[in-house]
């Protein structure tokens, strides 16, 4: 039956639907394509209103790097948390590394109020811990924020240390009485407010109701001070030769792959680590070092594309950390779709097929 | 050449009995790998009890420095290791405060190089090349003279397997030490820890409308069965490039 | 004439004696190597009846090969002696010839037999000098049968006489050969002396009075840590290797050789003979371990895992006893695999795969899986399951086990639960005080890591008072009814079959009244109840009971195959070509039931691993529980 025929628009009762935070379905309507994409849905970009206009009689500094001109949710976290903490006459300034490109707008969205962006040298601590100092003696921050991971916590614990600042790592939560950290083994330990604090991930919502007011300080270059370390520079190890418990992007192949070279070429063409489920392995199409699952290995790839894998509950809890899983399989009833983000229903024979040529299309690798 | 390795217990997250720290086991036998002399160094409060484990993993004799509860180790532990062209320790300990500053704080008291989440180190020329684990698997080469302080990320190498026989030849070596007290600190159950959130002046509509449809991780997938499998890979590699998990 | 011939066969025998017992002295050299062991001398006296009814035992499931053994074992020896008597004491009595004659008659048929079975022979059984020795047997019987029967008749014959004497001569030097020599240069009789030895100074001798499947403690404090080199061993453990026959029935009872897993027991047992004899004897001609070459080089001086013996093979074994319950010579391959890893583990280190987190674990926690101890009784928050206060008496003291943490397992803990509180059973249990047993720790080779869990265990149960222990895991089972004993730890334990075989029997449990038919099923028998403990009737008497027809696999009871989990081998988890629970569920299978009982939490786990299409694995309480009124 022909639905725009009808005199009265229906709506198809099994069209995708959308599962709510309470666990119901739902159909959202006027959403004729059953994509859930935020961006779809939202009322265009919302108008947020300014944190404050100031004038700021104090402030708070952040300090994060970028990667690939994009701060990730760590670092969003922590400028949350200055905004949040800053108050009415609190200004939240910011040294970000990496973001030297970045728009006015895309800071004060950030909630930054003033920002120094400097290009990221790569590894030059000492460079970075004077402009840093100096930076200090000009705005005089009560608090100086960072991420507790990578980059961002090296260069505060650096800062905490050179400087001789009080410090608190791995702070879990920021209140009225103090901050909390995880202590090992033996629960949250309380500390007063330090001058330095390394925030682990979930201090803040980084979804903020309002923006910053976005300025750029004079772009600076880091000062020419010698560094006792050289950087020799850095690569991106090849996927294949990785640990797949480090692995950031996993390709993983169960009883549905039958074409294991065909298999192994998308995973190099795709720069991927190679997984496999419990029943491949044991079929000896790979070896036991690619097993993943809870008698294999627990992995946390942001991706992790199942290719052919059923989602044994063994499977799905070596994955349950992944951030985005997609999933390939003939039959959609299968486990591992109701796990997945993405859930193509299709034979992985072809999909692969199709997918190593286009992304070998994509990478100019032919 | 003599390395220094600084070792500490760590707390074992279900029991809570000491244990052996990965990290702290990849810088022992990262040093056992680099040099034929290694001295393995702990300053603090623990019992030889809670030291046994790196003894049953290789290291054969442990100086330790001992300490009173809540007394601070740098002084003391720099004090010792001022001699050693080339400390190693774990990056983070799995126990005392787990802070993962003590690298620092050594690196700084000594007037030295921090070498900050080494994987691999290597001679080469007047130089030594580490090889520093970043995030995503990203690997980068630093190269620096001597005297050094490298902290040693937890996957740089793997000590040998724990066994009884290395743990009963053992030997621990204690000699008292001092070092300024910490302040207390209050230690609280662990519970969920209360998120920073900014006060929301926006409608409940919106609200709600964010709760179904927004935020990461909330919705159902999605599910997708038109279409050939050209077409589906290229839905998949949309995704792919809509949430940046590859850079092309 | 005559006389020469008697004479020559006196000489003959003689010199056989003299280089049997020079073969003897050289090869107690090498049992020399071993450590010392309290052995009783009067194991001697002891010996006809071991062998009559222990081995016999063993060999009488396969009647033609034990019909064929006594023909020419027993004509043999017959030979021997009657030999000794008329011709090594010179009575050279004409009726002595007769009996001579009959029994070399009784051998030569014996040895006929053996030939027989030789042409068809099962690939389980070794070939090279084994595959000649009937041949050779049948020769030496034919000698003695021709030089009697010439002593007996001689005179008469003149020439041809002395033709005969020379060939019977002939015969009997080299059939004689085969038993003068075998035991000096490891020759396939080798087992005959060395075979009769090892049950006299067995190293496990109270198998010979009931059962014993315990493994034995070490003593830490005294330095013992396993078997690094063959100087290691006991004396009579290398005697026992010694006794092997290679006849290949644990090769063929073997789920991990089965599997295709670099083991055969087999094998295992000849690379300690290599290792011994420093390569000395004639090489092995049986099947290799699965993948790996057949000949092995001899490092002497060299620790035995690494040189002779992979450790793999080592860590292949599930230590399922299937091997040593088929062995006729008696000979304990698990003790001797456990002793092996005890060495690996405590002395190097290296155990394989997820075995080494798993004793990680119970170093750290107490338990296989490194959970948290308090949350061992979770399952049975809403079951009025009292917690023992230490001073509180119970009846019975209800030990979980690991399975405690498997959401699958949980419903048949919550099952026998249920069942035991209808029965009425004075139940309770320990909750965060009760430590894992140690089996796992033992079997993967931390003897200090069992001995300390064990000792925990014993001074926690010191505390509580409590008549009987029921557990439903036979793992926990036989380690508190085995093997703490040892330890200073005497328990009334009992598995949960036979608790629950008890209470029906009694009519304690109350049972629904209607008749309805349950469909039948398979039961799966768990090793460390059935061949390690005998229990294979109470399982069977519970369903029974309950109104469920058993319908037996092929490999059941005392033939049983390891679902593959013990031993820690879900662990260390070897690579082979199949998985050892994915032929258990084609044994499974073949009943066409589509239904099997079980009566272990890790049986339940490996049965339920088994992926596509397979049987629904019912724990034994659980059948139990649904028929409660």
């Amino acid at each position: 039956m022909d639905f725009s025929t009808q005199a009265i628009p229906r709506i198809d009762p099994r069209r995708p639907w959308v599962l709510g935070p309470s666990g119901l379905k739902r159909i959202v309507l006027g959403d004729d394509s059953g994509s859930r994409d935020a961006a779809l849905l939202a009322h265009g970009p919302a108008h947020k209103p300014l944190r404050s206009s100031g004038p700021f009689s104090q402030r708070l500094l952040v300090v994060a790097h970028a990667e690939r001109g994009q701060l990730d949710d760590a670092a969003r976290e922590a400028i949350a948390a200055a905004a949040i903490l800053a108050g009415k006459d609190g200004e939240v300034l910011a040294l970000l590394y990496g973001m030297q490109d970045a728009a006015p707008e895309a800071l004060a969205e950030l909630a930054v109020d003033r920002a120094l962006t400097v290009a990221d040298p790569g590894y030059a601590p000492e460079q970075k811990l004077a402009l840093l100092q100096q930076l200090l003696q000009q705005e005089s921050p009560h608090t100086v924020l960072f991420a507790d991971r990578s980059e961002d916590a090296d260069l505060g614990r650096r800062l905490a240390c050179r400087a001789r600042l009080s410090v608190v790592t791995d702070v879990v939560e920021i209140a009225a009485d103090g901050v909390r950290r995880r202590q090992p083994g033996a629960g949250f330990s309380l500390r007063e407010r330090a001058q330095v604090l390394l925030l682990a991930r979930g201090v803040a919502e980084a979804k903020l109701p309002f923006v910053g007011k976005g300025e750029r300080l004079q772009t600076a270059a880091l000062p020419a001070i010698s560094e006792q370390v050289q950087d020799l520079g850095s690569a991106a190890s090849p996927a294949s030769q990785l640990a797949l418990e480090e692995a950031d992007l996993i390709v993983s192949a169960g009883n549905g792959v039958s074409n294991v070279p065909g298999f192994l070429a998308l995973a190099e063409a795709l720069g991927a680590a190679v997984g496999a489920s419990r029943v491949a392995v044991d079929d000896g199409r790979f070896s036991r070092d690619k097993q993943v699952g809870a008698t294999g290995k627990t992995v946390q790839a942001s991706a992790y594309i199942a290719l052919g894998i059923s989602g044994a509950v063994q499977h799905l809890q070596g994955i349950k950390s992944c951030r985005h899983v997609i999933a390939v399989n003939l039959d959609a009833a299968a486990p591992m779709i109701k796990r997945a983000d993405l859930s193509i229903i299709d034979d992985c024979q072809s999909f692969i097929s199709a997918f190593e040529a286009l992304v070998r299309r994509e990478r100019n690798l032919v | 050449m003599k390395i220094a390795v600084l070792i500490a217990p760590a707390v074992h997250p279900v029991s809570g009995r000491p244990c052996a720290g990965e990290a702290d086991l990849a810088a022992l036998a990262l040093a056992q790998r680099l040099s034929s002399q290694v001295d393995v160094w702990y300053a603090g409060a623990a019992d030889d009890a809670a030291l046994a484990d790196y003894l049953a993993r290789g290291a054969t004799h442990i100086h330790t420095l001992a300490l009173a509860a809540g007394r601070e180790v740098l002084s003391p532990l720099a004090e010792a290791l001022q001699d050693y062209a080339l400390v190693l320790c774990g990056a983070r300990a799995g126990g005392g405060d787990g802070s993962g500053l003590l690298p620092y704080q050594l690196a700084e008291q000594l007037g030295r190089a921090l070498l900050p989440d080494v994987l691999d180190l290597s001679k080469s020329d007047q130089q030594w090349q580490a090889l520093q684990a970043l995030p995503k698997g990203v690997r980068r080469t630093l190269a620096a003279k001597l005297p050094l302080v490298a902290s040693v990320h937890a996957r740089a190498a793997s000590a040998v397997g724990w066994s009884y026989a290395r743990l009963q030849q053992g030997k621990i070596q204690r000699k008292a030490a001092t070092g300024a007290a910490l302040p207390q600190v209050v230690l609280e159950p662990a519970r969920r820890a209360r998120a920073l959130v900014a006060a929301s002046k926006v409608s409940g509509h919106a609200r709600m409308q964010g709760a179904i449809a927004g935020g990461e991780g909330k919705s159902a997938g999605i599910v997708v069965k038109q279409g050939d499998s050209v077409e589906k890979a290229q839905v998949v590699l949309d995704y792919l490039r809509q949430h940046q998990l590859v850079d092309f | 004439m005559s006389f020469s011939l008697a004479h020559a066969l006196t000489g003959l025998f003689w010199l056989g004696a003299l280089l049997l017992l020079g073969g003897l002295a050289r090869r107690a050299s090498l049992w020399q190597q071993g450590r010392s062991a309290s052995v009783s001398w009067l194991g001697l006296l002891a010996m006809p009846k071991r062998y009559f009814v222990d081995i016999h035992h063993v060999v009488a499931r396969e009647p033609a090969v034990a019909r064929a053994h006594v023909a020419a074992a027993g004509g043999g020896v017959a030979i021997l002696l009657l030999s000794a008597l008329n011709y090594g004491l010179m009575l050279y009595q004409g009726w002595l010839d007769v009996l001579l004659v009959l029994m070399a008659v009784v051998m030569l048929l014996g040895a006929r037999m053996m030939q027989a079975r030789r042409l068809q022979a099962p690939p389980r059984l070794s070939q090279g000098r084994w595959q000649v020795l009937p041949a050779r047997l049948r020769l030496f019987a034919l000698g003695s049968l021709l030089a009697a029967g010439l002593l007996f008749a001689g005179p008469q014959l003149g020439l041809a006489g002395q033709l005969i004497a020379v060939v019977a001569l002939l015969m009997l030097a080299l059939g004689g050969a085969e038993l003068a020599l075998g035991i000096g240069l490891g020759w396939p009789m080798k087992h005959a002396v060395a075979g009769l030895l090892h049950l006299a100074f067995h190293p496990r001798v109270e198998r010979f009075a009931g059962k014993s499947s315990d493994l034995k403690p070490l003593n830490l404090a005294a330095g013992e840590l396993g078997v690094a080199k063959v100087e290691d061993f006991a004396w009579n453990r290398l005697l026992s290797f010694d006794a092997c026959v290679q006849c290949g029935k644990c090769e063929a009872a073997c789920p991990a050789y089965a599997a295709g897993q670099p083991l055969n027991p087999k094998k295992l047992i000849q690379d300690m003979v290599a290792a011994q004899s420093r390569g000395t004897d004639p090489a092995y001609a049986g099947n290799p371990h699965p993948g790996r070459e057949a000949t092995v080089v001899v490092k002497p001086g060299e620790d035995i895992v690494g040189s002779v013996l992979a450790a793999e093979t080592l860590w292949s074994c599930t230590t399922c006893r299937a091997c040593v319950e088929n062995c006729p010579m008696l000979i304990e391959h698990v003790d001797t695999v456990v002793n092996l890893r005890r060495h690996v583990t405590l002395s190097r280190g290296e155990v394989p795969g997820k075995g080494s987190e798993a004793l990680a674990n119970l170093r750290n926690t107490d338990t296989v899986g490194g959970y948290p101890l308090a949350v061992r009784y979770h399952w049975a928050i809403d079951l009025d399951l009292p917690l023992l206060q230490p001073g509180e008496h119970t009846e019975w003291l209800l030990l979980a086990g690991e399975g405690a943490f498997d959401m699958r397992y949980q419903r048949a803990l919550r099952a026998l639960v249920k069942v035991l509180k209808a029965a009425g059973v004075n139940v309770a249990v320990l909750g965060a005080a009760e430590r894992d047993c140690g089996d796992v720790a033992r079997r993967l080779g931390d003897e200090a890591g069992f001995q300390r869990l064990a000792q925990a265990n014993i001074a926690t149960l010191a505390q509580y008072r409590f008549a009987h222990i029921v557990t439903p895991d036979p793992h926990v089972f036989h380690c508190l009814a085995n093997e703490y004993p040892a330890l200073g730890g005497q328990f009334d334990v009992w598995h949960h079959s036979k608790l629950l075989e008890h209470l029906l029997a009694r009519r304690a449990i109350p049972l629904k009244a209607d008749a309805t038919p349950l469909p039948p099923l398979t039961f799966h028998d768990p090793c460390y109840l059935g061949r390690y403990n005998d229990g294979f009737n109470a399982p069977r008497n519970v369903l029974k009971g309950i109104g469920i027809k058993v319908v037996d696999m092929q490999r059941s009871g005392r033939d049983a195959r390891c679902c593959g989990w013990g031993g820690g081998a879900a662990f260390t988890d070897i690579p082979g070509q199949r998985r050892i629970p994915d032929m258990r569920m084609d044994d499974i299978r073949e009943t066409g039931t589509g239904r099997v009982a079980v009566a272990c939490p890790n049986c339940t786990a490996m049965l339920e691993g088994v992926v596509g299409e397979r049987a629904d694995v019912i724990e034994l309480a659980e059948l139990v529980v649904e028929r409660l009124a």
